[in-house]
């Protein structure tokens, strides 16, 4: 079978997925017990006639049955009506897609935080099993995942903006994108929505920098929470690598352990975690409602946390059916770009 | 099994953490018992935002309440929502698991559901179940419950189908037990160990989880201690009153530290696929 009958394939998998995603997130929104679903749809206290409720009632297809209510709520769906969101004053996928690029950004670059260290990490653990730096990077990990991520924001705060500015040392922001004052004089024109990539298409670097000073607590605090994962697929992958038959025979042709473990152990063991990247991506968006919050990031993760203390469950229901479509976006492109790699899988 | 459990004491990492938390268990357990309520309903305006000092250990927060006993009391009201959910998580998943197990009809749906709740990221999916059922501590927990389950319900099934090939189910069924007392009787037993090594982990997992949610506003407010809300209360005094930060985060590491050094553990020991 050809390449394109397999993409095609992983598409019509994906789509059943995202179908059953919305079946969950239709039942978290309809179907829960002892909750009126009408609720979600107005803001608590706003005063309204019995009329307008039956009304609103109808138009929301409420006094249907749950099945055809749910063929309404996935014909919105795809046409890309998601509702309305009274945090953002924005219907939801559009508010969302407004604050992607910033959570794209921070996701960005705690994930190239986390391979950043966790990768070596994982390889170090691995080749010294049960040696001293093994036990140090599993202890530095398991520290690692039990931090409140939350908590470990505002600490990273208080140290490296209020305490380090204290000391008339250099200090990071910490809240925000960009500095206010050079969005004022010196702002760029979005292209990706990225503020470190525009910035440098526009040749900026004033702004630039002001971008990546601002990105560093927040991304760190981030990858915090995918790094222990990196870590132990690492560690684990490596160690069944060089198990194999052919690293037996690398070292009995004499070659120096480095150019092993680099050239011929590493290719085969880093793909686990390449094939983790989707629930990775997952779990860190999962985290960047924290970390936004925390860091006043403008995201979609902020956004979804005053959606919760707005009582505005649409948003939220709607953010978590972006996080899965996204988780499945990534997923694909990974199988993909596997396929296009590895010889070995088959299409 | 016993002989597993004891060889906790050679690991020097899980014995640490298992007394670290089974010390902060049972402070959270005497700290209703001891602090009298009117520590957290008295508000002092006079003795606000005082920092650590010999009388008050941990300071004072904005109302003037000692923060030390809130943090107590705290553990006792974060420790029971994550052990019941964590607990509550474990019933239902093995339970549904070892029907998926068993009756094979029902095998391909169950495991397909538990694919589409796995699809979605647990903190993502608790905030829009809790969120929809109303901000309180009590639905936040139904909802972490909600999203936990499936893990077990997987783990549970793959041990059931490797359970079910063994000559002594198959000798039993011909005996004629019945598939209910099998399953509750004979395989749940012989099988719930790899799955309950899960529990330590998450219930650090849970415990982070919850605190974190808290923190985003699904707290249940100030008459109600609890770490995650602490820290949040906290936030708005970071420069002033640090400590009113610090201490709650502190106790949320050291109990989610303690768990995960024992989890770490229990994974090495009772998980079959690990042991070589």
């Amino acid at each position: 079978m050809g390449f394109l009958s397999y993409v095609l394939r992983r598409l019509a998998f994906l789509g059943l997925v995202l179908l059953g995603v919305s079946m969950v997130v239709f039942f978290v929104l309809r179907g829960m017990p002892g909750v009126d679903p009408l609720a979600a749809y107005i803001a608590p206290g706003l005063p309204m006639s019995q009329e307008a409720l039956a009304s609103l009632r109808q138009e929301l297809h409420l006094d249907e049955p749950l099945p055809l209510q749910y063929v309404y709520y996935v014909g919105n769906l795809v046409k890309g009506d998601w509702g309305f969101s009274r945090t953002a004053a924005q219907p939801v996928l559009e508010a969302l897609l407004a604050r992607l690029p910033a959570t794209v950004e921070l996701a960005f670059a705690a994930v190239l935080l986390s391979t950043a260290i966790g990768i070596p990490a994982g390889i170090v653990a691995a080749l010294r099993k049960d040696r001293a730096a093994d036990v140090a990077v599993r202890v530095v990990s398991i520290t690692g995942i039990s931090f409140p991520v939350f908590w470990l924001g505002i600490i990273l705060q208080l140290v490296f903006f209020y305490y380090a500015g204290q000391l008339g040392l250099p200090t990071l922001p910490s809240r925000g994108r960009i500095g206010d004052t050079i969005a004022l004089i010196d702002p760029i024109t979005p292209i990706t929505g990225l503020f470190l990539v525009d910035s440098l298409l526009a040749g900026k670097l004033a702004f630039f920098g002001s971008a990546l000073r601002h990105l560093v607590l927040p991304a760190f605090a981030l990858s915090l929470i995918s790094l222990a994962a990196v870590v132990r697929i690492m560690r684990a992958s490596m160690l069944e690598v060089l198990r194999q038959d052919y690293i037996l025979l690398a070292r009995s042709k004499g070659l120096p352990t480095r150019t092993i473990v680099l050239r011929h152990a590493l290719r085969n063991a880093i793909t686990p975690v390449l094939t983790t990247a989707g629930t990775t991506l997952g779990i860190l968006l999962g985290g960047a409602v924290v970390v936004e919050t925390v860091f006043a990031w403008p995201g979609v993760g902020s956004l979804a946390a005053q959606g919760i203390l707005n009582n505005d469950s649409i948003l939220v229901v709607g953010f978590t059916l972006f996080v899965a479509a996204m988780m499945v976006l990534v997923n694909l492109v990974v199988d993909v770009l596997y396929a296009v790699v590895d010889p070995r899988v088959r299409y | 099994m016993l002989a597993q459990l004891a060889s906790i004491r050679r690991s020097t990492l899980a014995s640490t953490g298992a007394v670290l938390f089974l010390a902060i268990f049972l402070a959270g357990a005497v700290a209703p018992l001891l602090i009298p309520a009117s520590v957290v309903r008295d508000v002092q305006f006079g003795a606000r935002l005082a920092p650590p000092s010999a009388e008050h250990w941990f300071g004072t927060d904005d109302f003037g309440r000692d923060l030390f006993a809130l943090v107590l009391l705290a553990a006792s009201l974060d420790l029971r929502v994550a052990l019941s959910v964590v607990l509550g998580a474990i019933v239902v998943g093995t339970v549904v698991g070892a029907v998926a197990g068993l009756v094979s009809r029902l095998d391909e749906p169950i495991m397909r559901a538990t694919d589409i709740f796995l699809s979605i990221p647990s903190l993502v999916l608790a905030m829009a179940i809790a969120s929809v059922l109303g901000r309180s501590v009590q639905n936040l927990a139904i909802a972490l419950v909600l999203v936990s389950w499936p893990i077990y319900c997987r783990l549970m099934r793959g041990q059931v189908l490797t359970e079910k090939q063994k000559p002594y189910v198959k000798s039993l069924r011909t005996l004629g037990v019945g598939p209910v007392r099998m399953i509750f009787l004979h395989v749940v037993p012989n099988t719930l160990f790899p799955v309950v090594a899960r529990a330590p982990a998450d219930v650090g997992l849970i415990l982070i989880t919850l605190a974190a949610l808290s923190y985003i506003g699904f707290g249940p407010g100030p008459y109600v201690p609890e770490w995650g809300s602490l820290v949040a209360a906290g936030q708005a005094y970071i420069f002033q009153a640090p400590w009113l930060v610090f201490f709650p985060g502190v106790a949320i590491f050291l109990t989610s530290l303690s768990l995960n050094l024992v989890g770490d553990w229990a994974r090495d020991v009772f998980d079959p696929r690990l042991r070589s």
